[in-house]
């Protein structure tokens, strides 16, 4: 999603002028537009739904508390609450470390898309191999990742987000792209542990 | 791994992420923080208005603390007694600036010389002084002056009686001040404004140290 000129400019800073006015309407119409985006991006970097969760929710509080804050000639809402989530999302993962290696263990079969169960199930390990290694990546690496891979967003964006520059953008996609590529690879989390025997360990 | 493999494992990876959304019991949560709070502006800083609060109103009290000391202590403190002769009391005056209420018939606790109106009116228009900050304890050398024994006297709206009594002058430590005169070892009489909690505000001295030790006569003189 890209952040800069979507198009949605206008209509977020009418619908938070509403919102803020006490138009309980317009701040849902803000929710259903962003609440996917802050919810993929807390729960690729926690690695929980539950947690990502949480976090969808803190964001949006904030968002109800600071409306009349937000300024839209610094950054856009989206470039805002991803800024909110990333630093909800750190003092999680901060407060919670074994976070990261307590991934769901049972894939989601009702998200596959294949018909084929045996081809289901591959799917979703692959997909819980991948956010696995995702999660496993330090988080200056993980979180360039998600919003330059995942949601597609532009160095500029992404340097805006992170508040560092477009040159240590590129530099930590570059490495954290060789990292995870690497555990996937290797099957490894950050411990050195095979990825499987990390997600037994914590659904225990 | 090959690239290939990696590819499709992020891309599986990636296309289920692009689908998945919170679910709805988030969207109640939060729109039921909004239902409960009102007008998002209104909520604006919850955890900083109540300290800001506290603040102003440590603030407002610390002034008005300040305000009421001043006020009280320009209301009893005329200044220094000063020893130039224009500035001595006057006890002829008959003017009363102190609303002190005087008896009719006060009560006497030593056999001095009879008490009446005249001298309490003069008496009250001698110049008051309250003891100073500076922890110099007023001497009561000057007969006529009131010295102030009581922190907070207030005596415009307080009913007020006048005693006189004869103590010894080590007595008047009792009551905050000295008196410092080389001759002065005997009995001293004081007038007294006692309020009506029986404490004494003001203290005065009417006349001169009466040695009884060295002359006893001087006593009988003196009565």
């Amino acid at each position: 999603m890209p952040l800069s000129g979507d198009g949605n400019g206008t209509a977020d800073v009418e619908l938070l002028h509403r919102a803020a006015a006490g138009d309980k309407d317009a701040f849902g119409a803000v929710f259903e537009r962003y609440q996917h985006v802050v919810y993929r991006f807390a729960r690729a970097m926690t690695g929980s739904p539950d947690a990502a969760e949480d976090i969808t929710q803190e964001v949006f509080v904030v968002l109800i508390r600071d409306l009349r804050r937000y300024v839209p000639e610094r950054a856009t809402l989206s470039t805002y609450l991803y800024g909110i989530a990333r630093n909800l999302s750190r003092d999680r993962l901060r407060r919670e470390r074994r976070l990261l290696a307590c991934l769901t263990g049972l894939p989601h079969l009702g998200e596959a898309r294949s018909i084929d169960p045996v081809d289901q199930v591959a799917d979703e390990e692959r997909k819980a191999d991948v956010r696995r290694a995702l999660a496993s990546l330090p988080v200056r690496y993980r979180e360039v990742i998600i919003l330059c891979d995942l949601h597609d967003l532009s160095y500029a964006d992404v340097g805006t987000i992170l508040r560092t520059s477009i040159g240590a953008v590129r530099s930590r996609l570059h490495r954290g792209r060789q990292l995870l590529r690497q555990r996937l690879a290797t099957g490894t989390a950050v411990t050195g542990r095979p990825l499987a025997r990390s997600s037994v360990r914590c659904s225990a | 791994m090959s690239d290939s493999e990696f590819d499709t494992a992020w891309r599986t990876f990636a296309d289920a992420d692009r689908h998945s959304r919170a679910p709805a019991r988030v969207r109640d949560a939060v729109m039921a923080t909004w239902g409960g709070a009102g007008e998002p502006h209104q909520r604006a800083l919850p955890t900083r208005r109540p300290v800001a609060r506290a603040a102003v109103g440590f603030a407002a009290m610390l002034v008005i603390g300040i305000a009421s000391s001043l006020l009280v202590r320009s209301r009893f403190e005329i200044g220094p007694l000063d020893s130039s002769p224009d500035a001595r009391p006057n006890l002829d005056a008959p003017a009363i600036q102190s609303a002190i209420a005087v008896p009719e018939a006060p009560r006497r606790v030593t056999d001095a010389e009879p008490f009446d109106g005249v001298r309490a009116e003069r008496a009250a228009h001698v110049t008051r002084v309250v003891r100073g900050v500076d922890a110099t304890v007023p001497q009561i050398n000057s007969p006529g002056a009131v010295i102030s024994v009581t922190a907070e006297p207030d005596v415009a709206v307080e009913s007020l009686q006048l005693v006189r009594l004869r103590v010894p002058r080590t007595a008047l430590q009792a009551f905050g001040v000295a008196l410092i005169e080389p001759d002065a070892t005997g009995l001293v009489d004081v007038d007294l404004v006692v309020g009506s909690d029986g404490l004494p505000r003001d203290i005065r001295r009417v006349r001169p140290v009466v040695d009884v030790r060295s002359d006893p006569n001087e006593l009988e003189q003196y009565r």
